[in-house]
């Protein structure tokens, strides 16, 4: 299986001249400029607006582009597109910044100090733009918006490297037994009419729910993550999360319950069926949680290229 | 880490930053979520990416938030309600607060320059109680010293023809005896002077009378600060047989079996005051120019505030009234004889021998307490339903009652024979 790559929204960053013509629109250039420390970093003031008006542009429709611009993170922002542009005094600066916090969190998602460093360094020489496509130095950081932290993109490419290089690694790993059974390819002969009526209960019930719901649900029952890391993923509190989870699971279940009474069961009848051994049940659940859908943000995409 | 299938693309490194550090706006974020929901592969490098931040624990979010059913308006009825009967209860006691504290025991003013006769002399001047604060000092150890007995105090009582007046706005924090249950106003007083212990200890033996305490707790008399070291202390009013004051009256004190001599003047408003005084007998002096002098022998008890109001009579001639016995002198650190009669009403007047006290209302009616005040039942003598004109104590500690029909004297106020 290859190795996924992201979303790369930003390309051709340096092939595209985009100003700002506006009076406030330059006043707010040199108001970012200097609050960013732009100048340091390599910057001159024509660059910095023309990178400001490209980041301005990747912003959702509907949002202002002053508040927006306001809103980024935008020393990071400078500092990160600095790089990307191959800016001296900026990749020294993001070395002196960032090299140790970088191996510190390779160490961390890779549970492994070896492993951290040859993430972390392997990640800092793409960082510096290894790739070379006509000629053209490319760096990972020229997809960095600015709207979350810099140090928090580069947690986020390191774990996506880390599984990435998971995946390349245990490409020819045998899968446990059973492990991707999924339930159209392996389905026991189910004849028992209340299974059926269970099961396509149970595939709408999942369906029906919106996504923070099937997000708790995929995370915690099919991913096996704890409370606290779900609760920290969705900032919010490990306790709301539980409580979440258990009104979930109790209104899935009165809702199975009235379904399949509904379906014409009694209410004896349908607790029994809810309490079937699910090895019986010819259905897969993660299939249901996640069925493919269409490329997120594809709207924004849409808007972006529109822009462009 | 397992290898599952993915659906394509993912979210990027750019995307997952901003949700994991809450910048995307609210549809961005739905999007992301659905895609997490979906994604085994981005829920795990937002887990991985999350694991390597540093910890930080947000506020729980409220249990539940209930919608807006009929319970939580019947709830909210109540609430209002209950407030609205509270508000009304202590309405109510705010108006029920008689001015009990205000007590005037009176004997025949001197205005003759006939041997002093003890009469009784309807109350004119009550003065109302004035509204006292919530939070009372905490009294001294010294301060929370049992007072003298009731009877201790009864036994100064009148044998003279002074005027004498008693207000329980002189009530002192601390010091009080225990009140008993069937005294409510005093107990309110007691609570309501005695400090937060005293208050506490109240509260928890007579819980069931918590209204009428906080009624009186607001509204009683003010209290006078005592003398931390358990002194006694007169003061008084001059005023002549019109009742108008005297100025710079003089006022002289001498200590009966001692050395002891203090001199004052009245102000302008005819009043004097004596401070700092040692417990024992003393012989009080009144005297001003044009009107005969008055020598009181008043025996003060420890922490005792004692009111003597006199009235000179006018003399041509420099006269000086002897008092025989011990003068009157009000227990004004008990809310005893500033309790309401039995029909709610202040006495009018009232004279005590001993431990007895007799006092008659506004209607003229007369009752007896034989506990200084604490309880008090009605007096039906031989002039059955004849109004009470006067009520007066005889030089010989005898209760003299005065109506229409004639005079009756009587030893414990229950047995009356008439004078001849």
């Amino acid at each position: 299986m290859e190795p996924t790559s992201s979303l790369d929204i930003t390309e051709s960053l340096q092939h595209k001249t985009v100003r700002l013509t506006s009076a406030p629109e330059t006043r707010l250039a040199e108001e970012l400029f200097t609050a960013s420390g732009a100048a340091l970093l390599g910057w001159t003031m024509d660059e910095f607006a023309g990178m400001l008006a490209f980041a301005a542009n990747r912003r959702p429709a509907a949002t202002d582009s002053e508040n927006y611009l306001r809103a980024l993170h935008i020393r990071d922002l400078a500092l990160a597109q600095a790089c990307a542009r191959g800016y001296e005094p900026g990749w020294k600066f993001f070395i002196d910044s960032y090299r140790e916090p970088l191996r510190q969190a390779a160490t961390v998602i890779s549970k492994s100090s070896s492993i951290g460093e040859e993430l972390a360094d392997s990640l800092y020489a793409e960082l510096f733009g290894l790739k070379n496509q006509g000629g053209v130095r490319r760096s990972p950081l020229a997809s960095y918006s600015g709207r979350g932290s810099l140090m928090g993109w580069l947690r986020t490419t390191l774990a996506q490297r880390y599984v990435d290089r998971f995946r390349r690694t245990h490409r020819e790993t045998p899968l446990e037994e059973g492990q991707f059974v999924t339930a159209n390819e392996t389905s026991l002969p189910t004849e028992d009419t209340t299974h059926l009526r269970l099961e396509s209960t149970i595939v709408a019930t999942l369906r029906d729910l919106d996504t923070e719901d099937r997000f708790l649900l995929a995370s915690y029952f099919l991913d096996g993550r704890t409370l606290l890391e779900v609760a920290h993923l969705l900032r919010v509190h490990e306790a709301t999360v539980s409580r979440r989870l258990k009104r979930l699971t109790e209104f899935v279940r009165k809702r199975l319950l009235r379904e399949l009474q509904r379906q014409g069961l009694k209410r004896a009848a349908a607790e029994e069926a809810l309490g079937v051994d699910p090895r019986d049940l010819s259905i897969n659940l993660r299939k249901i949680l996640q069925p493919a859908t269409k490329p997120p943000f594809s709207d924004q995409s849409e808007h972006q290229r529109q822009n462009e | 880490m397992t290898i599952r299938p993915q659906p394509e693309p993912h979210l990027d490194a750019d995307q997952l930053t901003a949700f994991a550090e809450g910048a995307l706006t609210a549809s961005e974020r739905t999007l992301c979520l659905q895609h997490l929901a979906e994604c085994a592969h981005c829920r795990e490098v937002a887990f991985l990416a999350g694991a390597s931040m540093p910890s930080e624990q947000p506020a729980p979010a409220p249990a539940h938030q209930f919608p807006f059913t009929w319970w939580s308006v019947l709830s909210l009825g109540a609430a209002t309600i209950a407030a609205v009967a509270i508000t009304a209860v202590l309405l109510h006691h705010t108006h029920q607060s008689t001015p009990a504290a205000a007590v005037q025991i009176a004997t025949d003013s001197l205005t003759s320059s006939s041997p002093p006769a003890m009469t009784a002399a309807p109350m004119d001047h009550a003065v109302p109680a004035e509204p006292r604060a919530y939070s009372s000092p905490k009294p001294s150890p010294a301060q929370r010293a049992p007072r003298p007995e009731a009877s201790d105090q009864h036994s100064q009582q009148v044998n003279g023809a002074l005027a004498l007046d008693s207000t329980a706005a002189l009530t002192q924090p601390g010091a009080l005896p225990p009140s008993t249950p069937s005294s409510k106003a005093s107990q309110g007083i007691s609570i309501a002077s005695a400090g937060p212990l005293a208050q506490s200890q109240a509260r928890g033996t007579e819980a069931g009378h918590a209204a009428s305490d906080l009624a009186l707790r607001s509204y009683g008399a003010a209290p006078r600060p005592l003398a931390p070291d358990g002194s006694a202390e007169i003061s008084g009013t001059i005023t002549d047989s019109s009742g108008a004051t005297i100025p710079h009256a003089k006022v002289t004190l001498d200590q009966a079996a001692g050395n002891f001599h203090r001199e004052t003047v009245t102000d302008g408003a005819g009043r004097f005051t004596i401070g700092s005084l040692q417990p024992g007998k003393y012989r009080l002096e009144i005297s001003s120019p044009g009107f005969m002098a008055q020598v009181r022998d008043v025996e003060l008890g420890t922490t005792q505030l004692a009111r003597v109001d006199s009235k000179l009579t006018v003399s041509s001639v420099s006269e000086t009234v002897a008092v025989q016995s011990g003068a009157a002198v009000m227990n004004t650190e008990s809310a005893a004889i500033g309790s309401t009669l039995p029909d709610k009403e202040s006495p009018q007047s009232s004279v005590s021998s001993g431990a007895r006290t007799l006092a008659i209302d506004s209607a003229g009616k007369l009752f007896l307490s034989k506990k200084a005040g604490k309880h008090w039942k009605a007096v039906r003598g031989p002039w059955k339903k004849s109004t009470v004109t006067n009520l007066s104590l005889t030089a010989d500690q005898n209760f003299k009652v005065t109506t229409v029909q004639g005079s009756w004297l009587s030893g414990d106020g229950e047995h009356w024979h008439p004078t001849n």
